[in-house]
């Protein structure tokens, strides 16, 4: 009966006599707040800016995103507050609305943060929860390292910090919250490897049910993702340990059992809308994404040796760093295998790192930008169904917690030795063991230490939306339609409407949803209508185009199609060619009110 | 400090062949682009450098050959000359390789001397390290190779062999030290004068740097060992003394020619030239983590990125500081490796581009005589040095530990430690060096056309004439077998007749200087009658024969002025267009 993790089960080299182990430290002490309130500090700092300026400030790097899940958060607490079904919205795409379900709203955390939203407002919520989300993980991973894999806090804490701030944390904490808030996951996996023990399988069952139906609506694709990463783990364990399998057949199918039953009861009915629910979509599609190899050995944008230019080259966005691991991690990491490739649960945790890293290499390996023409394993997993949604280069966000604990493995193993080494002869002086292994690991982790997030001002809501002059354009039931329609790189009509106090519904939108009525197929948005189209491509060359009848037809059936009331634009990029194009789509000219030129077309969609 | 210990390695051993065979072979797989090409490889970052190296190489090789005096020629800047020991002519081994020049050419003589060198400066370092330092192999290796190849050293091994050959300096360190302690002074005496004198041949400029560097040191370890200082006197007296006459006696008269010889200056002032202090975290070029473009930002050009230590070695380096503070020499070397970073930022610390107006104590020293001709950045290829010593230290006090360490289980001390310092020196290990094909030389050049054109003293005009960034004509001119001179050119020398500052380049003549607009703008010029009398009195001071345009950018633009200027139409001949202007120069 193992499975590591906490029996004592050190290296069974025969020679020196075994020393009895430290104790686990149990309690909460001290020394714990001390650790997870220095990460919470570094977490502060690092979004020091955005806490700075919570009226104003956009994490600049999170491009359209910070405006979607500013408006996740603040629609579901508006469902919650008027008691209406927060799985589905019929603010934007109207009219046929937007399954929040089957999107990143991560009602885990906008549930209950559901007051602060409507207080304090939804970005101090963004707030909260980014740098909740780094600080929580890093402790989360601390308290199951501390107290179930080493014997050291230091190692831990190592560990520990790693996993909350390594490269790809910072790049998706950029935007990405569902891949911030990873907290509950090292829970769930003790759990799995307590019933696989023996212990209490029921209760902690009941456990496992219960953290895994939380982790779903935090996020299913990092659930997804380290729970490959945890499965190659236990492989690689089995590997070698089989004989220890039979004993925990019996133990892991009642907790499972109870989990899954537990699990289901919770989130059955949230999955069947996500899935088969109103705009529920299949899969979403996406070309190779796999990592360039180049992207393991080089540094990310945020990280203290990153070069901006370096990592875009070859990285898909600034928050899609997802390796950016660099040369000296990958040597340390190599020693480290080496070193310690005799210990069964060190060994198993360097091969779920290898193979998660290569693994999000994808479908073709390429480096610097080169196809390789060598085929990635990736390429058998492509096609799974739920894996065939996944980013694969977003897998090496699971050899993130294996180098984590690694780190830990490493440090208590020194300080061990270090604990027990002899007084030194008389005139002779200690060896520094602890100093050298620390310094030696810090200069390895220094250069992809995380460097501030970056943050700008937004742009403030026009007075039209902000005044509430919208009202006196508006009726029950009609739209305002922005000028371009939202979209995934038009997020700014989101903010807006949130600053509207979400009293109107939008056309389109920036959301994942079905490709069409009869084809389930995920797609980023709606799929445009055409006079979308022609405001998408007048935005991009800034020319008035020909408009004939057949576009002013089409027009009217759009905004039929949308229950229009009023069009809006903005004075911005291109806005003189906008406005002369719905000049002539609707032959009258726009009126400039409060700050923004709307057309008032309720005469016309009756 | 460097005593002969009985753990020590003794005499030359397999093991050290097989790590000095190692340093070669990596220095051979570094430079592999240019021992695959030697007839038309370039190494690229190099600039105008490879061209100007091989020139002095031929030169020195042809003046060796026809026994003219190798300190001058007069290929160069007709009809005044270069002064070649006030320029970088290295003949120190120009002299030596002289049968390899003139058999092989001079490319191979500079590929030999670049891969020699730095594959010697590594040899050289081992040496010195395993026998006088530290008493592992491993340990000597380490710091050797980070001597040898650090990203500095890299840097200049694009263009300036002179940067890379340290392999005398190490010796002539421990000769120093061996004085001090007493051991036969007249006899090393007489060693460090031969040595300081070969350097004097090899490179000034590293000399003073490194001479710098192990003042510091010395001055460091004596302060704390102030009581071995009154033994030391007398037999540094006496073998000091004994270098000093000696070395005088060798070199007295190529450093008399060298600064008050024909065609010598006084000093080559440059701005301020400081390393950025990001360039001390960031990665080379060149280096394996490097970025060009981030590095770029922070240095001069490619082949001055004189710092680029970058993140993982500093904090290792502050750690092996605390760590070896208690010894004498690891303090001596941290405290040298300190200051001559803090030397090498210049004087005013400039942090990415913002000068945050925080002196440095380059201040002290820029404007003393040597000191005001050196670029401050290049100090920091003296930190090198006490950073590949701190390297050798620290291996070796690991190594010293016990086997297994008597703790609660085996640890593998000695795989942990040499696996961290490979992970901290991967980002910083070199790439390649790039090489790139030359352009070829005209027909008219290397198949000897010339010789129809040009009259005995007469010379050569190419348009735009040679200079700092115009190095193409002095490889014509070596394949053209240096048998016509040349107006101008890129060297260093006297900023006039009765100006002894030195500047790049020969002192433009208007003409000169007006056909670099033309270059600069790539627009011809309309020529005025003045312009064109002015033309006709350079070409006579230059005893032009023929002027030359190849073609290449601007071609057309030059040619045009040129016709002008002449007042007589070009004609191609053999792949250049060429204007025979005897008649005009009589």
């Amino acid at each position: 009966m193992s499975l590591d993790l906490s029996e004592s089960t050190r290296p069974a080299v025969d020679e020196p006599p075994v020393p009895a182990p430290r104790p686990w430290p149990r309690r909460f002490t001290g020394a714990d707040v001390l650790v997870m309130g220095g990460f919470l500090l570094l977490s502060l700092y690092l979004y020091n800016g955005l806490w700075l300026d919570l009226g104003q400030g956009y994490l600049w790097n999170s491009a359209a995103d910070q405006n979607q899940w500013e408006w996740y958060v603040s629609v579901t607490a508006n469902s919650l507050l008027h008691g209406e079904n927060p799985l589905s919205s019929g603010l934007q795409n109207a009219p046929l609305g937007v399954n929040m379900m089957a999107n990143a709203s991560m009602f885990g955390l906008a549930i209950p943060l559901a007051p602060i939203t409507l207080t304090f407002g939804p970005t101090v919520t963004w707030a909260i929860v980014l740098t909740a989300g780094l600080a929580g993980t890093a402790a989360a991973w601390y308290w199951v390292f501390s107290r179930h894999l080493v014997r050291h806090r230091t190692g831990a804490a190592l560990g520990g910090l790693f996993c909350g701030f390594a490269p790809p944390m910072i790049s998706h904490g950029n935007a990405h919250p569902n891949f911030v808030v990873l907290f509950v996951l090292p829970f769930l996996f003790l759990k799995v490897v307590q019933i696989a023990r023996g212990e209490r399988p029921i209760r902690n069952g009941v456990h496992l049910g219960l953290l895994t139906a939380f982790q779903v609506v935090l996020g299913e694709e990092p659930l997804m993702i380290f729970a490959l990463g945890f499965l190659v783990f236990v492989l690689a364990y089995f590997a070698t340990r089989f004989r220890e399998f039979p004993a925990m057949v019996k133990p892991l199918a009642k907790g499972l059992c109870v989990g899954i039953a537990v699990f289901l009861v919770l989130v059955a009915f949230p999955l069947w809308w996500q899935f088969f629910g109103p705009q529920s979509f299949q899969s979403l599609h996406h070309g190779p994404a796999g990592n360039d190899a180049a992207a393991m050995t080089r540094f990310a944008t945020q990280s203290l040796a990153g070069d901006a230019k370096a990592a875009a080259e070859v990285s898909m966005n600034r928050t899609e760093e997802n390796a950016f691991f660099g040369w000296p991690l990958i040597g340390l990491m190599v020693v480290l295998t080496i070193w310690l490739w005799r210990e069964v649960v060190a060994r198993s945790l360097a091969i779920s790192m290898v193979v998660m890293a290569v693994l999000s290499l994808g479908v073709e390996i390429k480096a610097a930008q080169e196809d390789t023409g060598i085929p990635g394993p990736w390429k058998w997993l492509a096609h799974l169904p739920l894996l065939d949604s996944l980013l694969e280069s977003r897998l090496a966000m699971a050899a993130i917690p294996a180098i984590g604990a690694l780190l830990a493995i490493a440090v208590e193993r020194v300080a061990t030795v270090a604990d027990t080494l002899p007084a030194p002869a008389e005139g002779q002086r200690a060896f520094p063991l602890r100093l050298l292994w620390l310094g030696v690991i810090g200069a390895v982790l220094l250069p992809i230490a995380p460097t501030p997030l970056v943050v700008k001002t937004r742009p403030s809501s026009p007075a039209f939306f902000t005044q509430g002059t919208w009202r006196t354009y508006v009726d029950p039931g009609g739209t305002v339609v922005p000028v371009p329609l939202v979209s995934t790189g038009e997020s700014e009509p989101l903010h807006w409407q949130l600053d509207a106090g979400l009293g109107y519904s939008m056309p389109e939108g920036y959301f994942v949803g079905p490709s069409g009525p009869d084809d389930p197929r995920g797609r980023y948005g709606a799929d445009p209508r055409p006079t979308s189209k022609l405001f998408e491509q007048v935005r991009k060359s800034g020319d008035i185009p020909p408009v004939n009848d057949t576009q002013r037809a089409e027009a009217l059936r759009d905004l039929r199609y949308w229950n229009a009331d009023v069009l809006v634009l903005i004075p911005r990029d291109n806005d003189n060619a906008l406005r002369g194009t719905v000049d002539l789509l609707l032959r009258k000219p726009g009126q400039f009110v409060e700050g923004v030129w709307v057309w008032d077309v309720r005469a016309v969609t009756p | 400090m460097t005593d002969s210990h009985p753990g020590r390695p003794g005499r030359w051993a397999l093991a050290d062949s097989a790590i000095a065979a190692g340093f070669l072979v990596f220095t051979l797989l570094l430079f592999s682009g240019l021992w695959s090409d030697l007839g038309h490889g370039y190494l690229w970052n190099g600039g105008s450098d490879q061209n100007l190296w091989e020139w002095f190489f031929a030169v020195t090789a042809k003046s060796l050959l026809h026994l003219w005096n190798p300190l001058t020629s007069n290929l160069q800047d007709y009809p005044l000359g270069v002064n070649m020991m006030a320029n970088t002519s290295m003949l120190g081994v120009s002299i030596p390789l002289t049968p390899v020049t003139l058999t092989f050419g001079p490319t191979v003589t500079w590929a030999v001397v670049l891969t020699g060198s730095l594959a010697g400066s590594a040899t050289a370092w081992y040496w010195v390290f395993s026998r006088h330092l530290v008493r592992h192999r491993a340990a000597a290796a380490i710091g050797a190779g980070f001597c040898g190849f650090a990203p500095p050293m890299i840097s200049h091994a694009n263009a300036h062999p002179n940067f890379v050959a340290w392999f005398v300096l190490p010796f002539i360190a421990l000769k120093v030290v061996k004085l001090a302690k007493g051991e036969r002074p007249v006899r090393d005496g007489i060693h460090l004068g031969l040595l300081t004198a070969y350097q004097i041949f090899l490179g000034e400029e590293p000399l003073l740097i490194f001479a710098l560097a192990f003042a510091v040191f010395a001055v460091c370890y004596l302060l704390q060992h102030r009581g071995d200082v009154r033994a030391m006197l007398r037999p540094l007296g006496i073998g000091l003394g004994v270098g000093a006459a000696l070395a005088f006696v060798l070199v007295a008269f190529p450093l008399w020619w060298q600064f008050f010889g024909p065609q010598s200056y006084q000093a080559l002032e440059h701005g301020p030239s400081g390393n950025d202090a990001a360039a001390m975290t960031r990665f080379a070029t060149q280096s394996l983590a490097g970025d060009p473009t981030s590095a770029a930002d922070v240095s001069i050009n490619r082949t001055e990125e004189n710092a680029f230590f970058g993140w993982p070695l500093i904090v290792l380096m502050v750690v092996v500081t605390i760590w070896l503070w208690r010894e004498a020499v690891a303090r001596s070397l941290a405290i040298t490796m300190f200051l001559m970073a803090w030397l090498s930022l210049g004087a005013t610390l400039v942090l990415a581009h913002h000068d945050t107006g925080v002196p440095g104590p380059w201040k002290l020293l820029a404007d003393l005589p040597l000191f005001e001709s050196v670029l401050e950045s290049r100090f920091a290829m003296g930190a090198v040095l006490a950073v590949g010593a701190l390297l050798a230290l620290a291996t070796d006090r690991v190594f010293a530990a016990p086997v297994p360490l008597p703790g609660a289980w085996p640890l593998p001390v000695r795989l942990l430690w040499i696996g961290a310092v490979v992970a901290v020196l991967l980002p910083v290990a070199p790439t390649e060096l790039i090489v790139k094909e030359r352009p070829p030389t005209p027909a008219f050049l290397a198949d000897g056309t010339w010789r129809i054109y040009v009259g005995p003293g007469g010379t050569v005009v190419p348009v735009p004439l040679a200079g700092s960034g115009e190095s193409e004509p002095l490889h014509w001119q070596v394949d053209a077998g240096l048998e016509y001179a040349m107006p101008e050119g890129y060297f260093v020398g006297p900023s006039g007749p009765g100006d002894k500052r030195g500047r790049y380049g020969a002192a433009q003549r208007p003409t000169s200087s007006l056909l670099d607009v033309v270059r600069q703008t790539g627009m011809a010029v309309t020529v005025t009658e003045a312009q064109h009398q002015q033309a006709l009195d350079d070409l006579r001071y230059w005893r032009a024969d023929v002027l030359i345009v190849v073609p290449r950018e601007h071609d057309d633009t030059f040619r045009t002025t040129v016709d002008q200027l002449v007042r007589k139409p070009g004609q191609f001949v053999d792949g250049v267009w060429m204007w025979d202007v005897r008649t005009i120069t009589p």
